[in-house]
């Protein structure tokens, strides 16, 4: 027992403290490798993982979003790795970037441009069309989610006219308005009730950009060749009707402006 | 090229002019015809003593337009054997300022009685006939004249061309020319 307790004692207790202290130094050392610097060889590997996520972002071949690409543009910089080729691809797929942008919120204008003018003729309905046949196309259109505000007020105009129309509302498509209002004004004129005749005009008249829009009556169509009645204007063609008391032409063609008002009318013998 | 292309296309559409099929002749005759009856209409509304001044005044602007410049309209009487011709516009306002408290004017059987033919022009000529029945009302009396007149249309029919929002319009004018007095009956 005196022998142990002798080595114990014996023991060079300074020199272990300076072992034990390098120990730790060591360790110290090798665990800031894991967390902050990179091994040369680390760095190589991220700088060639960033190439091979760039290059398809260069490339146009990626199939990720414009947002996701974006990510991976701001991780790669945020590595700040500093190679001189990896500097210039990043360079090149900002710039990839910026066109694919562009041309994103031109497709965005289109479809915004599309989907206005679909939901004017869903306005107008000039094809008479059921409020179930409006409420289909007008949920295509509600599905691209445009977030565009003038978009967004049309679809609310959509909405409200096909409740008017499944509520028996009088809001008829504009064919079958116009249809009404040429059988009422020439059925008035028959029998002779001018004030209600001129009261359908000026009703009727409403729709119109103007009251000299061109109407133009079709009396023989063949192949490409179209005959025409002398051109007349709407107010004139309304008032024939109640002074011929008579309706004897159909609808061929609505134009309209982009207002919604009605800036030609064709119409073709019964 | 666009020379060629131009000229093919004038060419084209005096073809279009020169050899009406029939299906399109059919409908200019009847465009002819329905410009009559038009008129017809016109001539009710004028006549009749119950249409506003207004109204009236709008139907002889529309009516007017139907004829060709200087025509003129026959008047007949039982009464006297000579016919008096007035320009069209004198016509219409001495039709609506006739001496009756009613008066009723209809038309009927109108039709060609020379088919609508193409003149050296280009224009086609036709004449359409039609029978008047007038009627003239007192308040207290009742009816105090009809007669029955049959007359004569002249209808010039000619294809023009006409450009409307950017669209190259071809389209039928169809004038009308005197209208002589053939017959008057009681």
């Amino acid at each position: 027992m005196s022998e142990i307790a002798s080595k114990i004692r014996s023991f060079h207790w300074q020199r272990m403290m300076f072992i034990l202290l390098m120990a730790l130094m060591v360790a110290g050392t090798d665990s800031c490798k894991s967390t902050g610097k990179m091994s040369k060889k680390e760095r190589k590997a991220q700088i060639e993982n960033a190439k091979r996520q760039l290059q398809p972002i260069i490339s146009g071949t990626t199939t990720l979003s414009y947002d996701e690409q974006k990510r991976i543009v701001g991780e790669i910089m945020d590595k700040n790795l500093n190679d001189p080729v990896l500097n210039e691809m990043i360079i090149q797929a900002q710039q990839k970037l910026k066109t694919l942008q562009a041309e994103q919120a031109q497709a965005r204008a289109q479809k915004i441009d599309v989907a206005r003018a679909a939901l004017y003729d869903l306005l107008l309905n000039k094809d008479n069309k059921t409020a179930d046949e409006l409420e289909k196309e007008l949920g295509a259109i509600k599905r691209q989610n445009l977030k565009d505000t003038e978009i967004d007020e049309l679809i609310a105009k959509v909405e409200k006219k096909i409740a008017d129309m499944r509520s028996g509302g009088a809001n008829l498509p504009v064919r079958a308005q116009l249809e009404n209002a040429f059988t009422t004004i020439a059925n008035a004129g028959k029998t002779g009730n001018l004030t209600l005749a001129d009261n359908t005009i000026q009703k009727i008249l409403q729709l119109f950009a103007s009251d000299d829009v061109p109407v133009l009556i079709i009396i023989s169509r063949e192949g490409s060749i179209v005959d025409y009645d002398k051109p007349t204007t709407i107010r004139r063609y309304l008032n024939f009707l109640k002074d011929t008391k008579a309706s004897k032409n159909d609808i061929d063609a609505i134009m309209t402006d982009a207002n919604g008002k009605i800036k030609g009318l064709d119409l073709i013998k019964k | 090229m666009i020379i060629l292309v131009s000229l093919f296309a004038t060419a084209y559409r005096a073809a279009a002019q020169d050899d009406l099929s029939p299906q399109r002749k059919q409908a200019i005759d009847s465009l002819a015809l329905e410009k009559v009856r038009d008129l017809s209409k016109y001539i009710s509304i004028i006549g009749d003593k119950k249409t506003p001044w207004s109204d009236a005044q709008r139907v002889i602007e529309r009516a007017v337009e139907l004829f060709m410049e200087n025509s003129e309209v026959g008047v007949s009487s039982l009464g006297r054997q000579d016919v008096n011709y007035y320009k069209v516009r004198e016509y219409f306002d001495r039709l609506m300022q006739l001496n009756y408290d009613k008066v009723t004017i209809d038309w009927y059987k109108i039709q060609y009685v020379s088919d609508l033919v193409k003149q050296p022009d280009g224009t086609y000529v036709g004449v359409i006939t039609v029978y008047q029945r007038f009627q003239g009302y007192d308040k207290e009396k009742g009816l105090v004249y009809e007669d029955t007149t049959k007359k004569d249309i002249t209808v010039y029919v000619k294809r023009k061309e006409t450009q409307i929002g950017g669209r190259l319009i071809g389209f039928w004018d169809v004038m009308l020319g005197d209208i002589r007095v053939k017959e008057t009956s009681k």
